[in-house]
């Protein structure tokens, strides 16, 4: 488990990570979110090891990870814009990681590049954006670390490769619990492949959520209520927001969902129909109940 | 294990990043020695002599490997920058250090590997190269043995000085983040220091009358300064090399600074922030510390530059208030890259012109007394005394041999009358000094006030008759005085005074103490064992040399020599003029006199004789000398004077039968020119028909070539050349020449006089009435009433 106490970094007069807690659990893709600047980044910097904090710790397993390569062995770091030796191929860089991660799935890594369409034998600096981040992330889960840091790995990438980079993620982490901790300032990108969400602004985290259980526990409701009705009215819904065009009323409601449709049932609405809520939608919610106005935070 | 192989993975896996640098090293020692050294072989085959040719060979290729070959030495240098600047490049972006740092490698081994790596693309292609010349060499016949141990030296030798230089970008890498700032940090690093030292120097140098800037000898402030920097150290080092005066003490002391520094750099690396990619300087708490140093040096700089023009106050702080003003500025640009920031430390500038206008007020106003210091005579234990143009004549160095070989011929390696003095001098009459200096401090002040009242530089302003003659430049006589204190600290001060007048009781005792003359006279510390032969020059244009002389018989000569020079008082070198020269001659001083006689017949004539009474045989050798000591002119140097009552000296010299005569008796003279100093005029030509001058024209100077008055100046004049070597020999106030007929050939006649067309030519010698001595018919002559 990586495990973030008091995390702090400041460059010169700018606080970049602002006394972040937080803790990502084995096995579970953690998404880390946040607009630019943010501390995303620097975030991520620091659990790789990269970066010392100026207060605080960040550890794995209990280990400090800074100038420690027992820690950092664990972890596989791929930053925003990786690099890669100049006049490299892809199999050089496999090379260079192979010393350092003596886990190297070299077969795999052949495998990999087949499957990707990727020539190991041509120089990096002739592929696109995309395909860098392809050899990254092949790098990556081939060093077979427990953890995978990817600092906008996603950005670039099109949504077959984006798919298929997430099925080797979710097949490693079912055969060795590899743990993908993601950054990216995009909701959207992360949706179906993080278990956990962490997000950031202004250097401090505003929430800390299993996205199951913000998914489970808030829902949105699309209703034609009785005439005079109103969504106030309604009994036992937790309502948080809602919104209506003529009778038609959207409603955001916290809670379980067994619990709202037995409410709805029993107020008897015209009609109504439980959606599930995109992680956007619940990050608005969340993050307008601690006051703030996510749309301006992420989007 | 595991972590060894890593380790050495690293390595080379950071040699394939750098075969940029490897390919780049490797041609430049190729075509440096390889390629030069066949090229140099094939120059054998122009000489029509096979082993002469083989010998210059030798000689070239022994340079060129050697350690003081100037272009190793300057590849060296660039080798350093490259390879410093690139070692750790790769820290100066932000996704390589991701990369580097984020890897599971311990920093400090990715620094070792790294800064190994910067040493061995050096000293990988450096020694291969290396080797093939000195194989080339040997196939090419040169001597094996010489010619690896000399590489073998320089190898190391440069490596050594590689490694320091190399070291020193290495920090200033680490403590930038950017290339650009990288170089510019290695110059700072490097070049700071001696730049300081120079500047404070000069801050000495144009502000105080009495500062010692080491002539002959480095200063010991400069000396200091060169230690900081491991390029003037490493060029000091070859000089040393060359001089012969290289000690191994210098390469273990650059390996020791070696690894202190990267010691040091590995602490840097380890603490370097990995955001400091990309900035100017890594490490803030260093960029006050630069700038400040920077800033302050610029402002004193630009400060004495614009007192060297206008010599006011003015318009140095005008230079001070500029440079630093403009340096900050710029050091705020680099940092910040960033125009807006040029004045966003204020309060650091200010403290910077102010300690440096502080700096200006010390030096121009001597605030700490640095021209009035005069020890307590109880805090002196001794002290050396160079007092300038007192003893010009005395020879100071030794005779060498040229490293080609005894073929090349041999050379007098001078060394400054500084130096010696203040190497062997130990002079312990402390009141004395004390008295002396007491004196030079007193002028000195005067010297300040003529400074101060006529806004002069200090080297205008020589003497406290400025004042009374202001159009005058006078230049008076340099005594420098180094006191070493009881603590053992050595304090020197140099001072330009007036001292005949007013110091005569101080330097007759001076002059009358034997540690003194050991201080001046090299020939007061010889001993008979380093003594091989005795040359003497009584005559004009001849020289005997007494060279089967048995071990008792040098050192009767030497000691009875000694004595009697030791103990000639200043009032008898005034009244006495010398009436010979003696020379005390070394095993290496005699084999380069005989090889320049067998190889380059510089002598007229050389006889071989047995002198009556003395059972060795003497080598008598005619030839054109001037009898001054001419400095580079081994065969001239180290002569000591003779004078009319070291009897026992020339007793001694008689018994060997050499016996005194007139030292200018065997001249043919034909007239002698006279004239009053005042109306000094030079005769420098060799020829010269003294007859066609017109008397009419120069009155105020008296020719006779009446053989009668000829012959009764003639018992009057001493040698100009001979008075030379006395350095308190009181001349009248005339100068008079000698004329001499050229002689061309013998006829039956006797001597022909050589005629040029309108008539006869002569060659002519400068001689000199003792005071006193002119005659008054002369001076009657000369107008005097």
């Amino acid at each position: 488990m990586i495990e973030a106490v008091n995390l702090t970094k400041k460059f010169d007069d700018i606080v970049a990570v602002d006394h972040v807690n937080a803790s990502i659990r084995d096995g579970y893709v953690f998404g880390l979110i946040g607009t630019n600047g943010a501390g995303k980044s620097t975030f991520l910097r620091m659990a790789a090891g990269v970066l010392k904090p100026n207060e605080g710790t960040i550890t794995i397993d209990g280990m400090e990870v800074f100038e420690n390569e027992q820690a950092k062995g664990r972890f596989f770091y791929i930053s925003d814009d990786q690099y890669f030796f100049s006049n490299a191929t892809p199999r050089d860089m496999m090379a260079y990681y192979k010393i350092v991660y003596p886990a190297f799935d070299e077969d795999r890594f052949h495998g990999l590049m087949k499957n990707f369409d990727l020539n190991e034998k041509r120089k990096i600096n002739t592929f696109s954006k995309g395909m860098k981040k392809q050899v990254s992330v092949i790098c990556g889960v081939c060093a077979r670390t427990d953890y995978l840091f990817c600092d906008e790995t996603f950005d670039g990438l099109d949504p077959v490769m984006r798919q298929a980079v997430k099925s080797i993620f979710a097949s490693d982490m079912e055969q060795r619990h590899l743990t993908p901790i993601i950054a990216s300032h995009n909701l959207r990108e992360l949706e179906d492949i993080c278990d956990h969400v962490g997000l950031l602004h202004k250097g401090g985290i505003l929430l800390s959520r299993d996205l199951d259980e913000m998914k489970m526990n808030i829902h949105k409701v699309q209703c034609v209520l009785q005439e005079g009705m109103r969504p106030e009215d309604l009994i036992g819904l937790e309502l948080v927001k809602s919104e209506n065009r003529g009778r038609l009323w959207t409603l955001t409601v916290r809670g379980d969902l067994a619990a709202v449709e037995q409410a709805m049932q029993i107020a008897e609405p015209v009609f109504y129909e439980t959606i599930p809520l995109s992680l956007e939608e619940i990050f608005i919610s969340e993050t307008e109940v601690v006051g703030y106005d996510v749309k301006k935070l992420i989007f | 294990m595991t972590s060894k192989n890593l380790f050495f993975k690293l390595m080379k896996e950071d040699l394939k990043r750098r075969l940029w640098a490897i390919a780049l090293v490797s041609l430049g020692f190729f075509f440096f020695y390889p390629v030069v050294t066949a090229v140099l072989a094939g120059e054998i085959k122009q000489y029509v002599d096979y082993a002469k040719g083989l010998k210059e060979y030798t000689r070239t290729v022994t340079n060129w490997l050697s350690v003081e070959c100037g272009m190793t030495v300057f590849m060296m240098m660039v080798t350093s920058l490259i390879c410093g600047l690139s070692s750790f490049s790769y820290l100066n972006s932000k996704s390589k250090v991701d990369f580097y740092h984020g890897i599971p490698v311990r920093r400090e081994k990715l620094y070792v590997a790294n800064f190994l790596n910067g040493i061995l693309i050096l000293a990988v292609p450096y020694g291969i190269c290396l080797s093939v010349a000195v194989m080339i060499a040997i196939s090419n016949g040169v001597n094996a043995g010489g010619l690896c141990l000399v590489a073998a030296m320089a190898y190391v030798f440069h490596l050594t000085y590689y490694v320091l230089m190399y070291t020193v970008v290495v920090l200033a890498s680490l403590m930038t983040g950017n290339l650009v700032v990288g170089f510019l940090g290695t110059m700072v690093l490097t070049f700071y220091v001696p730049i300081a030292t120079a500047l404070i120097m000069a801050y000495y140098e144009v502000f105080f009358l009495t500062f010692y800037d080491g002539v002959g000898i480095s200063h010991p402030l400069w000396e200091a300064g060169v230690n900081f920097s491991p390029v003037m150290e490493y060029i000091r080092q070859v000089s040393c090399y060359m001089e012969g005066t290289f000690t191994l003490a210098a390469v273990l002391k650059a390996w020791a600074f070696s690894v202190v520094l990267t010691a040091l750099g590995c602490f840097l690396y380890k603490k370097r922030p990995s955001e400091a990619a990309g900035k100017a300087m890594a490490f803030s708490v260093s960029r006050p510390i630069i700038r400040i140093l920077m800033t302050i040096l610029s402002s004193i700089g630009l400060g004495l530059f614009f007192w060297g023009i206008r010599s006011t106050m003015g318009w140095a702080i005008f230079g001070i208030l500029c440079g630093g003003t403009i340096c900050h500025c710029v050091m705020e640009i680099i940092y910040s890259f960033d125009f807006k920031k040029l004045f966003s430390c204020k309060l650091q500038l200010a403290g910077c012109l102010l300690a440096a206008l502080a700096i200006l007020t010390v030096f121009r106003y001597d605030l700490f007394g640095y021209d009035r210091y005069l020890p307590k005579e109880s805090q002196v234990k001794e002290a050396v005394i160079y007092l300038g143009r007192l003893d010009d004549w005395v020879s100071y160095g030794s005779t060498q041999q040229r490293e080609a070989g005894e073929e090349y011929g041999y050379y007098w390696q001078r060394q400054s009358a500084d130096e010696y003095v203040f190497e062997h001098m130990h002079y312990p009459d402390a009141e004395n000094v004390i008295s002396l200096a007491e004196e030079c401090v007193r002028q000195t002040q005067e010297r300040r006030k003529a400074v101060d009242a006529h806004r002069i530089h200090r080297w205008e302003a020589t003497s406290p008759i400025f004042e009374e003659k202001p159009n005058d430049y006078w230049f008076g006589s340099r005594v420098n005085i180094c006191y070493t204190l009881n603590s053992g600290k050595k304090v020197c001060r140099s001072y330009y005074i007036d001292f005949y007048d007013r110091m005569r009781p101080q330097v007759q005792r001076m002059y009358g103490d034997a540690q003194f003359q050991k201080g001046v006279y090299p020939l007061m510390n010889r001993t008979a064992d380093q003594v091989e032969a005795v040359r003497y020059r009584g005559e004009y244009g001849r020289e005997v040399c007494l060279n089967r002389l048995s071990e008792d018989e040098k050192k009767e000569i030497l000691e009875t020599y000694q004595q009697e020079f030791s103990s000639t008082t200043i009032e008898e070198m005034e009244q006495e003029a010398p009436i010979s020269l003696i020379r005390f001659t070394s095993q290496i001083d005699e084999k380069a006199i005989e090889n320049e006689w067998k190889n380059e017949g510089e002598f007229d004539e050389v006889k071989i004789s047995h002198s009556p009474g003395y059972e060795g045989e003497s080598i008598v050798y005619e030839y054109t000398y001037d009898s001054y000591s001419r400095y580079n002119d081994f065969k001239s140097v180290d002569f000591y004077p003779v004078y009319p009552s070291f009897t026992k000296t020339l007793a001694w010299l008689k018994a060997h039968g050499i016996e005194q005569k007139g030292y200018l008796d065997n001249l043919i003279v034909s007239g002698i020119r006279i004239e009053p100093k005042e109306k000094e005029r030079y005769y420098n030509y060799y020829y010269d028909s003294y007859e066609s001058e017109e008397q009419e024209e120069e009155p105020m100077q008296y020719t006779t070539s009446d053989p009668g008055e000829i012959a009764s100046l003639r018992k009057i004049l001493a040698s100009e050349s001979l008075c030379y070597y006395d350095s308190f020999f009181q001349e009248d106030e005339v100068d008079a020449w000698m004329f001499m007929p050229v002689i061309e050939e013998e006829n039956e006649e006797g001597i022909t006089v050589s005629r040029d067309g309108e008539g006869p030519q002569y060659w002519n010698i400068s001689v000199e009435f003792p005071k006193g001595k002119v005659p008054p018919r002369v001076w009657e002559k000369l107008g005097k009433q």
